[in-house]
């Protein structure tokens, strides 16, 4: 690469040096993470990189989570391809999804309404996009999460400490061309809700299918 | 706040004495008490390689902070459900980020006014230094962004720390690509640097 790691560092310094970006345009952390593990597409990982040339704390944050993954993290086992299909494998690639889709006709799914178990990390999983800890306005209460399921449909439903139901939001999907859905709870339900109440909240994917996936329990403060 | 090969007693420091606060740690169900110990070691040294000069003095304080997080998270669903350890290393990691950018934004404006003991591309001290250091550093950053877009992000991944393999991976290139990406995007920031009087010099 005829990059030496001194190169390397001195660009590196660079970058964590100083921000120039808008702290609040930052991403949350565990999207760099990741971004860093390979668990993003790749606009996404190439819009979160453009975002590390002009945040000295993104980049650490980058830094640090591929120091973590590479030294303790177990590999997410669903993982992106290394490369595209070349042209000569794409035939023998459709003639392998043309046998799968046989496969499936011929041998009903079981447990169809069931769904895959939900690992909190695994591949084939709902991730909520709000830490445990975080503090959001009831003005501006958006939750957040990316899907393995793009084509499903999403509904969120959010109970106060008491397991009294606060509201649900159903038929919500994902935005275009992208895994990521998003809904703000109307600030009429929180009403009600004193200021710095904990919230408990889970979604819901349901796939045309009927299969469904649910992820666990999540929390944020209400203020 | 000496770190320990046991398990450590957390102890959190405030920004002024009376803020501090202690507490026993449980560790998590899923991991041993040894692991543990390797968990926090990990962190410390990862915590270490990765923070610029300025703030490796608080490298404790991050990791800390990224301990307390899990602490708390297990704390409160203890009843709930058991953590994978790459999530727990998830919340280590976003703790420590959260720590760094509160710190950094109370000391971005006093970080301005220090002499160059506190810049990371600096050898010697002395003001003018620090000034030609965050001269070359906006140099760099602004070389980067004109880079052709692939090459920009296969480069910005590069120096991340990702091998040409990471970044064919994540960018769902072949290889040859991704290193081709990789040595015309350094080439083209090296020629982009040397334009503007900037080189870097092998020792």
């Amino acid at each position: 690469m005829n990059a030496d790691r001194q190169e390397l560092s001195r660009y590196r310094a660079a970058l964590t040096a100083h921000s120039i970006a808008d702290s609040a345009m930052c991403p949350r952390p565990e999207r760099i993470w990741e971004a860093a593990r390979g668990e993003l597409r790749p606009r996404q990982v190439a819009e979160l990189a453009d975002h590390t040339l002009a945040c000295a704390d993104c980049s650490l944050a980058w830094q640090l989570a591929l120091e973590l993954d590479q030294k303790n993290a177990p590999r997410n086992q669903l993982r992106r391809p290394a490369a595209p299909l070349r042209r000569p494998q794409v035939w023998g690639g459709l003639l392998a999804a043309a046998a799968a889709v046989l496969l499936v006709v011929a041998f009903p799914w079981k447990d169809l309404g069931q769904g895959p178990t939900a690992d909190y990390r695994g591949g084939n999983e709902i991730e909520v996009l709000v830490s445990p800890d975080e503090t959001l306005s009831r003005q501006n209460c958006v939750l957040s999460w990316t899907s393995p399921w793009p084509e499903a449909t999403y509904s969120v439903t959010v109970r106060d400490e008491n397991f009294g139901e606060i509201t649900q939001v159903s038929n919500l999907r994902t935005a275009s061309d992208s895994d990521l859905v998003e809904v703000q709870i109307p600030p009429r339900d929180l009403a009600d809700v004193a200021p710095g109440t904990r919230l408990y909240f889970y979604v819901e994917a349901t796939r045309s299918d009927g299969a469904v996936l649910d992820d666990a329990t999540s929390s944020l403060i209400v203020n | 706040m000496p770190m320990t090969s046991s398990i450590p007693t957390l102890a959190i420091r405030g920004s002024t004495e009376a803020e501090s606060f202690v507490t026993e740690p449980v560790p998590p169900p899923e991991i041993a008490d040894g692991e543990w110990t390797s968990f926090r070691e990990e962190l410390v040294r990862a915590v270490r390689r990765v923070c610029p000069p300025w703030l490796v003095s608080q490298s404790e304080d991050f990791v800390q902070a990224g301990l307390l997080r899990i602490l708390e998270i297990q704390r409160r669903h203890r009843q709930r459900r058991v953590f994978s350890k790459s999530y727990l290393w998830m919340v280590a990691h976003s703790a420590v980020i959260d720590e760094i950018r509160r710190r950094r934004r109370r000391q971005e404006v006093a970080l301005d006014e220090q002499s160059a003991g506190d810049d990371p591309s600096s050898d010697r001290p002395g003001p003018e230094r620090n000034v030609a250091g965050r001269e070359v550093d906006e140099a760099i950053r602004e070389c980067l962004a004109s880079l052709l877009e692939s090459r920009r992000t296969a480069v910005l991944l590069h120096i991340h720390g990702h091998s040409v393999t990471e970044i064919a991976e994540r960018m769902g290139w072949n290889l040859k690509r991704a290193k081709n990406l990789v040595y015309r995007g350094l080439s083209d920031l090296r020629v982009r640097l040397a334009e503007r009087g900037i080189r870097h010099e092998r020792r």
